[in-house]
């Protein structure tokens, strides 16, 4: 008998044992997945199939009324100035926010003194829940608050002012708020991408006589490349996305001043008692965060 | 070969260990014992070693103020009936939602305090989520005045399209909302008597501002602006036209209603505002109140409560109606009727006993307790009318109820009132006028009309 046949059924166990064994690898996923489709997909379903309704949240009993919400919803100049005011965020942000947080992880990546401590320092305000960072900035910023006072105690009393309540001054004034919260989390993620920048290459351009200025435009910031990506991305979503700081400071005025596409999507929904219009926002919000990372992701894909 | 066959079999018993384990985790169960705990989840939970009581019924509320007192009645009543109430406190702005999200999973308690009007309710109504309880209750709802025991009350051709006519809500006490004044700061202005028309306000402002007081603030960050602009809707438009108006049977521009608008900008252009006026919360207008900073604030019969607890050393203040107007037609009528609803679920299994619980709640004994130890009006008359040492701001509150209006209309959509609030608090701060503010306003009506066709 040729050794190949004498041998099929050990082959065939072992086969039969590997599909067990994938069979049982995959149970161990399927928490994972249900978990996922459950949470995840079943709202995004949930929330396509809402945004062509008149649903009101509570019915289960709902029609169907076709583009009617989308057309609604892109007619709405209001949602469009919420976009906008999101988009004044998400470019404060990027300026400002990311440019001191990537100051900040140079310094601390530099051996500083105490530097472990500054790590950690830094990230406290991203753990810290959105709502309370609002109410005490709107406690600093209130007429009779720190930020007034100090004002007054330095002879700069002639710049008090009503913050968040006066259209000139309010937005910036939220965004400071969610800025101070973000920097924390674009500042660890630079700090995690200027640690993996090999030591060599600072190394050899100080041999080339390299000074720090050097260094730090021709191989920190082109090594940062992709952590950019990453960091811009988040940052986008996140100012573009944000909701609690305007909701415990502001709830979007005065008028529309403040007014944001996620709190407009929480007042239709449960202000309005509108899911099906509330839907049709977030969908649209979605499909626009959606192609702004994925434009952002092809740029950066180019060559420099 | 045991040992092989052990090993074999560990990941098929990890797995069913997971997987029990997220079965225990996920399932609901019920809560018979109804001694939950943890988060703000409060508990009215017998004592070990207590009988086990025959029935438990769960009563959801977000009185953060009243929760040791709702609990120490629940215990009363468990005492006398032997019916367990687990009392939960859901503090916090999320009560609604947390309504909203328990009645589409059919998960609502036996008992809860409902936060939203009329209309929110409706949609609790419409899913057939909430019980009817004024044949049940008849006999209860002769103890609140008639306004007030209406608030809850579908009949037809309502506003809200409810078709199964009836009463949803028992009210556990009432409200309104006026004007407060601190009596010592009027009396530094030189301002002898609160005022009674709406030029003798303006005129109360000047004389604050000269003093160097600041003289008023109040929610309009928030949702005050509704409540305070109702009286003048009243009192320039009149209740039919109002109604017509809001309905969109009659134009809103050309109705008057500019004229409503123009109290906040009457104020804005005597300087009665507090600076940050137009992102103000209550709690802040309240807090600024309680601290002597502002003379006047607009707030309801519940600041009595709120003052107490902030600045119990604080009490020379009163209460006032909104003044009336000299160029206004109608008599004023103010935002009131029932604070704490108390509402059912169509899908307890206790009905009785919940229903026991509710009628004991708004006894007299029950609600003169309540309103000594909350500082809220009494939604039972008996109780209210044998208050006898009420304070001058309580009675004239008490008082302010036979002004109380029923409805005071309800747009085809929110957007028109959510125009009118954006409106209001650019007027506040001079950077709009009530002519824009109207025009946005009927822009947002005719829209919501076109999309109601």
């Amino acid at each position: 008998m040729p050794t190949s046949l004498q041998a099929a059924p050990t082959i065939r166990r072992s086969r039969r044992k590997a599909t067990f064994r994938r069979t049982v690898n995959l149970l161990y996923v399927l928490p994972a997945l249900a978990l996922f489709g459950v949470f995840s997909l079943y709202p995004i379903v949930k929330t396509v199939q809402y945004s062509f309704t008149d649903a009101n949240g509570i019915n289960p009993n709902f029609d169907y009324v076709g583009w009617a919400n989308y057309r609604s919803a892109l007619a709405d100049s209001e949602w469009w100035h919420a976009v906008g005011n999101g988009g004044v965020f998400a470019l404060l942000s990027l300026i400002f926010m990311n440019s001191i947080a990537l100051l900040l992880a140079v310094a601390v990546n530099g051996n500083v003194r105490g530097g472990k401590l500054y790590r950690v320092v830094f990230y406290i305000p991203p753990i810290l829940s959105g709502i309370v960072v609002g109410y005490v900035w709107k406690w600093i910023y209130d007429p009779k608050g720190i930020l007034n006072s100090f004002l007054q105690a330095i002879g700069l009393g002639e710049y008090t002012h009503a913050w968040i309540g006066s259209t000139d001054t309010a937005l910036v004034a939220v965004a400071v708020s969610s800025m101070w919260q973000g920097v924390g989390g674009s500042f660890i993620l630079f700090l995690a991408g200027l640690q993996g920048i090999p030591k060599e290459l600072y190394e050899a351009a100080e041999i080339d006589g390299a000074n720090r200025r050097h260094k730090l435009l021709h191989i920190t910031v082109p090594s940062l490349r992709r952590v950019y990506t990453m960091v811009n991305i988040l940052t986008i979503l996140g100012a573009l996305g944000i909701f609690n700081q305007v909701y415990a400071m502001t709830m979007g005025g005065p008028g529309y001043t403040t007014e944001v596409p996620a709190l407009r999507i929480y007042r239709e929904a449960f202000t309005n008692s509108d899911f099906g219009m509330s839907s049709a926002f977030s969908i649209i919000f979605g499909v626009m965060l959606f192609l702004l990372s994925l434009i952002q992701l092809k740029l950066s894909e180019r060559k420099p | 070969m045991i040992e092989r066959l052990k090993k074999r079999k560990r990941p098929l018993v990890l797995l069913s260990l997971a997987v029990m384990l997220a079965a225990a985790g996920c399932s609901s169960g019920s809560n018979e014992n109804g001694s939950l705990s943890g988060g703000a989840t409060g508990s009215a939970g017998q004592p070990e070693g207590e009988k086990k009581a025959a029935e438990t019924i769960t009563f959801w509320h977000y009185l953060n103020d009243r929760h040791d007192l709702l609990v120490s009645m629940a215990k009363d009543f468990t005492d006398k009936t032997g019916v367990a109430v687990d009392v939960q406190l859901f503090g916090g702005d999320g009560f609604k939602q947390k309504i909203i999200a328990s009645a589409q999973t059919n998960s609502l308690p036996d008992l809860m305090t409902y936060s939203g009007g009329a209309g929110d309710l409706a949609k609790l109504i419409e899913t057939n989520s909430v019980m009817e309880l004024g044949g049940k209750m008849a006999e209860t709802f002769k103890k609140f005045p008639e306004s007030v025991a209406k608030a809850y009350a579908y009949a037809e051709g309502n506003p809200f399209n409810v078709k199964a006519y009836g009463t949803y809500a028992v009210p556990m006490d009432t409200n309104n909302m006026q004007f407060v004044y601190n009596k010592d700061l009027f009396a530094k202005a030189g301002i002898a008597e609160p005022p009674k028309t709406w030029e003798q306000l303006l005129e109360a402002v000047d004389k604050l501002n000269a003093a160097g007081i600041t003289p008023f603030a109040t929610g309009i960050g928030s949702w005050v602006i509704g409540p305070m602009a109702a009286p003048y809707e009243f009192a320039y438009l009149g209740e039919e036209k109002l109604l017509d108006v809001k309905a969109g049977k009659q134009p809103l521009i050309g109705s008057g209603y500019e004229k409503v608008l123009k109290i906040f900008e009457d104020l804005y252009k005597h300087k009665a505002f507090a600076e940050g006026i137009s992102t103000m919360d209550l709690p802040k207008a309240e807090q600024m109140f309680a601290n002597g900073e502002v003379a006047m604030i607009f707030d309801g019969s519940w600041v009595i409560g709120v003052l107490n607890q902030m600045n119990p050393s604080f009490q020379n203040y009163d209460v006032f109606m909104p003044p009336k107007p000299s160029d206004a037609a109608n008599d004023i009528k103010i935002t009131g009727g029932i604070g704490v609803p108390l509402v059912v679920s169509q899908q307890t299994k206790h009905a009785d006993a919940v229903l026991k619980f509710v009628d004991y709640l708004v006894a007299k004994e029950q609600q003169q307790q309540y309103a000594a130890k909350s500082f809220n009006l009494p939604a039972n008359m008996e109780a209210a009318k044998s208050e006898s040492e009420m304070s001058p701001a309580l009675r004239n509150f008490s008082l302010g109820m036979q002004h109380v209006y029923e409805s005071n209309g309800l747009y085809p959509s929110p957007n028109v009132d959510t125009a009118m609030q954006k409106g209001v608090q650019l007027i506040v701060i001079g950077q709009s006028t009530p002519d824009k503010v109207l025009k946005q306003m009927d822009e947002a009506l005719q829209k919501a009309l076109k999309e109601k066709k």
